[in-house]
């Protein structure tokens, strides 16, 4: 596993949550709010719709970030009969979780928990299917598509 | 004989284009091999069918199997935003665990810094080339197949790669190079590929 990495895209992640963070004013009940939006997102600020799709968008882009290392070197690990598929699929399914972190920090009882686990099995799938598509309309909507998904999720377990 | 790889009515074509056609090839522990042919008469694709890269149409393809394989095949991709430390720490560590005393010493005979802080994206494609060939051998494969080896090194490098090739020689590896520009490293059989068919110098 490349810890630096994974350090560094954890404390880049971490920099966009204190900046949001600080921006409700330190008050966790609005953050808790913020992640947790559902369709009522539509009734906010642009400012406030604007960052909560970049903050998904984000989501891909840092991933996409730390996945390319094992995707450029593919090749090399065939040659090697090393498995390059449960090897992509380990490093996403950790991405996968320290995305979902503060998610993960702020479940509040059973709904939360199944709120956290669809999130996470959303993403995840959505995801996998960005990176083996080589359709660069899918590639691009993929992270519209989890905003959307993920709305319904929050909206259905609030 | 040793048996090391043995290629049985190996066929491959992309569409009409028929590369391999019918092919047989046995190759022997401790076999240096050199292909040569003309541009696209399909060293790169025998070579990657060999490694698994890609799949042959039909005939069978086999590899004994407590034989390790290197391979250099055509541009060698790395993780461009890594270091050359990052890269190859990675893909020995699959296997193995990475015998840094060993891989900083072949980049040395190489003039490449293990340590290197620059990013991969930044080398030279002689520097790429370097990279290629040193992973390739640094897990001590047993085979190792070279695609165009020498291509981007400068006059002093080719020396080295020679020097290393000859080492490697002594350690009863087998070799299979494809090239266009013969370097004499000693090799005991001379192949050519030619409207999808081999032909062997005698
Ligand atoms: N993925 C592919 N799809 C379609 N055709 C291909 C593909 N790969 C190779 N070919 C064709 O197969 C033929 C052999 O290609 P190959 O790369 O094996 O040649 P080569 O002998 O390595 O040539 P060179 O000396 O230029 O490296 C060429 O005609 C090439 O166009
Ligand atoms: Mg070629």
């Amino acid at each position: 596993m490349r810890i630096n990495r994974l350090v560094i895209l954890s404390l880049i992640y971490l920099l966009v949550y204190i900046v949001l963070f600080a921006q409700f004013h330190f008050d966790p009940k609005m953050l808790i709010d913020f992640i947790q939006l559902d369709s009522s997102l539509f009734m906010h600020t642009i400012t406030v719709q604007i960052e909560f799709i970049g903050l998904q968008i984000f989501k891909f882009c840092l991933i996409n970030m730390y996945i390319d290392f094992y995707i450029q070197l593919k090749e090399m690990i065939d040659i090697r009969k090393g498995n390059y598929r449960s090897i992509l699929f380990k490093q996403i399914m950790i991405c996968a979780l320290i995305i979902m972190l503060p998610d993960i920090l702020l479940i509040r009882g059973i709904s939360g928990v199944i709120r956290v686990i669809l999130n996470i099995l959303v993403f995840t799938v959505l995801y996998i299917v960005q990176l083996t598509s080589k359709n660069k309309i899918v590639f691009a909507t993929s992270p519209l598509i989890y905003c959307v998904l993920l709305i319904f999720i929050n909206q259905s377990t609030i | 004989m040793n048996k090391v790889i043995e290629l049985k009515n190996i066929t491959k074509a992309f569409g009409p284009n028929v590369v391999l056609d019918d092919i047989d090839l046995m190759i022997s522990k401790n076999d240096v091999i050199y292909i040569h042919g003309p541009n696209g008469c399909g060293k790169s694709t025998l070579l990657k069918i060999i490694t698994g890269l890609l799949p042959q149409d039909k005939g069978t393809l086999y590899i004994e199997a407590d034989e390790t394989i290197g391979a250099l095949i055509e541009n060698p991709e790395f993780s461009n935003y890594s270091t050359i430390k990052e890269n190859l720490e990675f893909l020995y560590n699959l296997k193995n665990k990475m015998d840094y005393k060993k891989v900083e010493d072949l980049c040395n005979r190489f003039e490449l810094d293990l340590y290197d802080k620059k990013n991969v994206k930044n080398y030279s494609v002689g520097m790429k080339q370097k990279m290629g060939i040193i992973q390739a051998i640094m897990e001590d494969q047993s085979i190792i197949l070279l695609d165009e080896p020498t291509r981007g090194l400068d006059d002093r490098s080719v020396i080295v790669f020679q020097d290393i090739m000859q080492e490697l020689i002594k350690d009863n590896k087998t070799i299979i190079i494809a090239a266009h520009d013969y370097i004499d490293i000693g090799y005991n059989r001379k192949i050519e590929l030619k409207s999808g068919r081999l032909y062997e110098d005698q």
